[in-house]
């Protein structure tokens, strides 16, 4: 077990960093100020004709100002990481980190939006408020189920793209892992028997995605801390009306194979996959289940800090494929894959919305880029080191905006790769320049 | 725009395990939005004495069966009141669909083999109470044109 112990203590560290650079990100200009005349370019007098040419048409705020590139990444700090409900001033950090990740990895502009509104009317109305400043949302770290009403609401009201990365992120980056898990071992993912342990954010998600990507839901099982979500359930009456997503889900999959009351024991047997998007193991999903599974199984534990079940734990049990939420054991399930490169895409296109189908695309495009680089075990899903993915999901994710009809501007995947590469490249060599020039401070002991 | 397999009739003595089941389901659903709707202890019993009760008796008992097993139940109840032009309500007490077989139109069914016979029978109107936190309930109706008509009220004495 000791081999995953983390060696450095991060939490320190950060602290410590956190202290001496008091923030994350900061904004920078991006035009010239070659004398203060130039301001009379930049503010007034010459400002009001592109404030006359956006009033005229609203449209061209996403041509003449930051706001293509410029999104917001908004908490109410119900559910930050695994820490909880521990408010908004405490999820800042986190949604500070998110942005620097934006910026870094998709060149996108993300500003940390952290506010005390907790119903969901008051939510909308926030985000309807701001929406003229951004050309797109990040919900992050919302309580569930609070959460998925806030997403489709949102998706429906607003005219830019709303994105909630615990949930499309990870489904996402989950959807890239198994459709190569698949692959590797042969089966046909629509026709498997397909676990998912935990209802949150994350599996609530992946089983739309897997519905849209094909797999009928009669092969999917989803079980929350009750059982399996069955149509025969004592409380499903109640699920209709406090959660009607999980409610739908027992209603459309009819529990799989199972009967109501079944547990993920039954649920194991004979499965052909099994994503755990539950509580910190290990443990959680024990030996002796995964060696129930069909042979060749698939077991993505993707909790943080430790994974429900340690990898070689489920290898020992005869799982095939393994993959987790840490960046220190193979095939790491991560959103940084996916939430960068799919706001590069959807802002280079002036998109409206992010579908299903753009999600699905982001995932299928993961996939391709870890298998063009040979496909084992121990790799089925790119790492963030591997930097020319982001363009090519950018990519991938704009053509596919445009061909729903939901961008603003048309591309083709050419075009966008080339555009995401300069606008991701610029981006990474501007920290590194003033990284080398000494303008980003080096720390009191260098970690670098 | 049915499901085929779906047949609605009265509801007879042959019934009575089976609706005595979904009268018991019912109630305890609608438990969930006020303490006013706690059920009795025996509950489970009384609903079984309830379901002999509503077969035979002058209120509007269908049940709908679907491949020969019965799966839900209307339970609508005629008031008059003379002063009115219209004379005759008909109020939906109870409607319930067992969870499976939802999102087939059963429930619409019920109702519009209900209103067909309170057609019959001269009734004007047809009126549905459900608890005033069931937003589901408020969405189904609304969606086959019910209207808000009456408000009630509730505390404690």
């Amino acid at each position: 077990m000791e081999k995953a112990e983390e060696k450095v203590d991060w939490y320190k560290l950060s602290l410590k960093l956190h202290r001496f650079y008091a923030g994350k990100m900061e904004t920078m200009p991006k035009v010239p100020v070659r004398s203060l005349e130039d301001f009379a370019i930049w503010y007034t007098p010459g400002v009001a004709e592109p404030s006359r040419a956006i009033a005229s048409d609203p449209d061209e705020s996403f041509e003449l100002t930051s706001r293509w590139n410029t999104i917001a990444v908004v908490s109410d700090g119900t559910r930050v990481l695994g820490l909880g409900r521990i408010g908004p001033e405490a999820a800042y950090p986190v949604m500070e980190g998110k942005a620097l990740i934006f910026k870094y990895l998709g060149g996108v502009d993300a500003v940390p939006l952290v506010h005390r509104v907790r119903d969901l009317e008051g939510w909308i109305s926030l985000l309807k408020a701001i929406e003229p400043s951004f050309g797109g949302i990040n919900l992050e770290d919302i309580e569930s189920p609070k959460c998925f009403a806030l997403l489709d609401r949102a998706r429906e009201e607003l005219e830019i793209p709303v994105w909630h990365d615990d949930q499309q992120g990870t489904a996402a980056a989950t959807l890239a892992g198994l459709i190569n898990a698949f692959k590797l071992v042969g089966k046909d993912m629509a026709k498997s028997r397909i676990v998912l342990f935990g209802a949150g954010a994350a599996n609530i998600a992946l089983y739309r995605l897997l519905k849209v990507w094909g797999v009928p839901p009669g092969n999917i099982v989803v079980i929350d801390s009750k059982g399996v979500l069955h149509p025969h359930r004592d409380d499903i009456d109640k699920l209709m009306i406090n959660n009607p997503w999980k409610y739908r889900i027992a209603l459309e999959t009819g529990g799989g194979w199972l009967r109501a009351g079944d547990g993920i024991e039954k649920a194991l047997e004979g499965a052909d996959a099994l994503v755990a998007a539950s509580r910190p193991g290990p443990g959680v999903i024990k030996k002796e289940w995964v060696a129930k599974m069909a042979k060749d199984a698939i077991v993505f534990a993707e909790a943080n800090p430790v994974p429900e079940i340690w990898p070689w734990e489920a290898k020992e049990a005869g799982a095939r494929i393994v993959a987790t939420g840490r960046s220190d054991l193979p095939n790491q399930v991560n959103n940084s894959l996916v939430f960068p490169a799919v706001f590069r895409g959807v802002l280079d296109v002036r998109a409206k919305t992010i579908t299903d189908e753009m999600a699905i695309e982001a995932a299928v495009e993961i996939a391709r880029y870890a298998e063009e680089r040979g496909l084992s075990e121990d790799y089925i899903i790119p790492k963030m080191e591997e930097w020319h993915l982001y363009p090519r999901v950018a990519a991938a994710v704009a053509v596919k905006a445009v061909e729903q009809g939901v961008a603003r501007k048309t591309t083709t995947y050419k075009e966008e790769l080339e555009r995401a590469e300069e606008i991701i490249r610029r981006s990474r060599e501007k920290h590194d320049l003033m990284w080398e020039k000494g303008l980003i401070e080096r720390p009191p002991e260098d970690h670098s | 725009m049915y499901e085929p397999g779906l047949y609605v009739r009265p509801a007879s003595e042959k019934d009575l395990e089976r609706l005595a089941r979904l009268i018991y389901r019912f109630y305890s659903f609608n438990e969930e939005f006020d303490p006013a709707w706690a059920l009795d202890e025996d509950a489970e019993a009384i609903a079984r004495e309830l379901a002999g009760e509503y077969i035979g008796s002058d209120d509007l008992v269908l049940v709908a069966e679907y491949d020969n097993e019965v799966v839900g139940y209307i339970r609508i109840v005629v008031v008059e009141n003379r002063i009115l032009a219209s004379k005759r309500l008909g109020v939906i007490k109870e409607l319930y669909v067992l969870p499976p077989f939802r999102g087939r139109g059963i429930a619409s069914r019920l109702i519009a083999e209900a209103q067909e016979r309170l057609g019959d029978m001269g009734v004007k109107h047809i009126s549905a109470e459900f608890p005033a936190a069931n937003y589901v309930a408020e969405r189904f109706y609304r969606a086959l044109s019910f209207r808000p008509y009456l408000s009630m009220y509730l505390r404690e004495v």
